[in-house]
């Protein structure tokens, strides 16, 4: 569907994405990444809005932008840019319109469109007058209402409320069940997740990892894990840990809080209660996220970044650890 | 692809299906047009040289039959449609480039192109139809001092449509060119290039689109003037070959605004 060879974009001097390389076959994508990580470049790559300063974009066969694959193509974009003196029947109607849809069937299509996300009461008020999620709902009827065969969304759920955010991935996960194509960009991991089980993980412009996430898991098999523990003596605690070698680093996250960093996690469970008990030492809370995709992705962050967390903690003694 | 992907016939030509965007752009532009600002402007700019000719009429000198063309042009085709231009076809497209409406209609099969003829449609016929009004009321009033007033107003509506089609391509090239300024450049050309070069009585004055305008007036209404006069500012070309040379201008700045806008990027958005 969607094909990346060698592809660099630089705006000037700096760089937008950086040599990405990818296949995707048809299916639903979460494209996660920091802000200013390259997202956004990405998509309009794949849109056609931008070029390639190096390498080469093919989306359904042909070159992005070409007309007969921006016509299964449906884009939601990051922001509203919608004109505010007209309505939501209004505006989805002349897209369609521009689409190559008729008259008529422009304004048939919109109404179906905007009825499928709840907007058939406001639809002939201005956008002016419109909600937060009601300006979203109508963004994404006009990315729907031809029915394309991939929806790109980027950041869909920026700014709305919760139920907002629940209506909007109710109606992605009701997209995929149709067997549509979907990319969607966020920040918001857990959405993400919600939503798709691939993903693709862009941060710097480059691209970290791509696939499901027991793919991106099996990637960090050799990673360590993290486990934060607040306790009232963190230090002892500390001391204890590497002592007994069930660690490969500490980080203070805050006077009465450590993290703990171990390719090993059982080892400190059974361990731990034992530990606490004869050092008499109170543990008001442990935590792990590693199933969680937000540690994936902060583990491959960090990774990119070259931040060597743990050996670097390991190496040094625990006082000085302690100071930093 | 999938039938529901397709829109409308599939017998429909993919030209039938752009041209019909538009119109559908031109349409569209035109509702949103219909405002009360914008209304008031179109009156405003049609209403100003009926200003000036009603105080020549009736509190001036009687000027000669071909003064009173040569005012018309000026009021009408050469400042009142430069006005509405500026005013409707730079700044529009600028704004919808700059703005963040572009990423909608960019990624619409053959949007660039709809978008562009769309908006530059829109400005013509909203120009034209302020400078047919306004040559109307303008002709009617002047009319008594006229040899000939139907053959004025047949001529100077030709090159109200002209003049519109004309400076309204040239300024969408701008538009598309260098979207963050220009109006300033339309502005900036239209002084030096139109009223100061297009005045010399030189060459150079025939690469402006009013050397042409000028020429087709001289050769399509009765003109009584000086041979020097004539020499200096007007050429002997026939009509045919001044229409072609204005056609020509049209179709090629229009031709290079379509390339500039389908191959440039116009996506300045925040990266999310």
């Amino acid at each position: 569907m969607i094909e990346f060879r060698h592809v660099t974009k630089l705006y000037g001097a700096v760089i937008g994405v950086n040599d990405i390389n990818l296949e995707l076959p048809p299916g639903a994508y979460g494209l996660l990444g920091p802000n200013g990580s390259g997202k956004t470049t990405l998509l309009n790559l794949i849109t056609g809005q931008l070029n390639p300063s190096l390498g080469a974009v093919r989306v359904m066969g042909r070159r992005p932008g070409h007309a007969a694959s921006l016509r299964r193509l449906g884009f939601c974009p990051g922001y509203e840019g919608m004109y505010a003196n007209v309505s939501g029947f209004e505006w989805v109607t002349y897209l369609l319109e521009l689409h190559g849809f008729s008259r008529s069937d422009a304004r048939r299509r919109a109404e179906q469109s905007l009825e499928r996300v709840g907007m058939t009461d406001a639809m002939m008020r201005p956008i002016g007058g419109y909600s937060r999620g009601m300006r979203q709902r109508t963004k994404f009827a006009q990315a729907t209402a031809h029915d394309p065969d991939l929806l790109i969304l980027d950041e869909p759920f920026n700014g709305l409320d919760p139920i907002g955010r629940h209506d909007i991935g109710e109606m992605l996960r009701g997209w995929i069940r149709q067997g549509k194509s979907l990319i969607i960009s966020s920040h918001i991991l857990h959405e993400v997740e919600a939503i798709t089980g691939s993903f693709l993980l862009i941060y710097g412009g480059r691209l970290l990892a791509s696939g499901s996430a027991q793919e991106v898991h099996s990637l960090l098999t050799d990673v360590p894990r993290e486990i934060t523990i607040a306790t009232s003596s963190p230090r002892e605690l500390a001391q204890i840990l590497i002592a007994e070698q069930l660690v490969e680093g500490i980080r203070w996250e805050s006077p009465d809080c450590i993290t703990a960093a171990t390719r090993h996690p059982l080892n400190i469970f059974r361990r731990l209660p034992e530990l606490i008990a004869e050092h008499s030492i109170r543990v008001t809370s442990l935590r792990s996220s590693d199933d969680s995709l937000q540690s994936m992705f902060n583990t491959l962050l960090r990774l990119r970044r070259g931040d060597r967390f743990s050996r670097a903690a390991r190496s040094q003694p625990v006082e000085e650890a302690a100071h930093e | 692809m999938n039938d529901a992907a397709t829109p409308t016939d599939p017998k429909q030509s993919e030209l039938l299906r752009t041209a019909r965007a538009v119109v559908a752009c031109l349409r569209f532009e035109s509702r949103r047009s219909l405002s009360i600002p914008r209304l008031a402007t179109w009156c405003l700019l049609a209403l100003f040289p009926v200003g000036i000719v009603t105080v020549f009429r009736y509190f001036g000198e009687m000027p000669r039959p071909e003064v009173w063309a040569l005012m018309l042009f000026l009021l009408i085709p050469e400042s009142m449609c430069l006005l509405g231009l500026l005013l409707w076809m730079a700044p529009h497209l600028q704004s919808e480039l700059d703005g963040k409406t572009w990423p909608y209609l960019a990624v619409r099969p053959h949007g660039r192109l709809i978008v562009f003829l769309g908006k530059y449609l829109n400005a013509v016929v909203w120009t034209a139809l302020a400078g047919l009004a306004s040559l109307s009321i303008c002709i009617y009033i002047a009319a008594p001092l006229m040899v000939d007033a139907g053959v004025m107003f047949q001529t100077l509506a030709a090159l109200v449509v002209l003049s519109s089609m004309g400076y309204g391509a040239l300024y969408a090239l701008f538009g598309v060119l260098i979207p963050k300024r220009a109006t300033l450049i339309a502005v900036g050309y239209t002084l030096t290039g139109e009223l100061l070069i297009g005045t010399l009585p030189a060459v150079v004055s025939e690469i402006t689109f009013q050397f042409h305008f000028r020429c087709l007036l001289r050769n399509w209404v009765d003109f009584t003037i000086g041979a020097d006069e004539t020499r200096l500012l007007f050429s002997e070309a026939p009509s045919w070959q001044h229409l072609a040379i204005i056609a020509g201008m049209i179709v090629g700045f229009l031709a290079l605004g379509i390339w500039l806008i389908q191959v440039r990027e116009y996506s300045i958005q925040d990266e999310a």
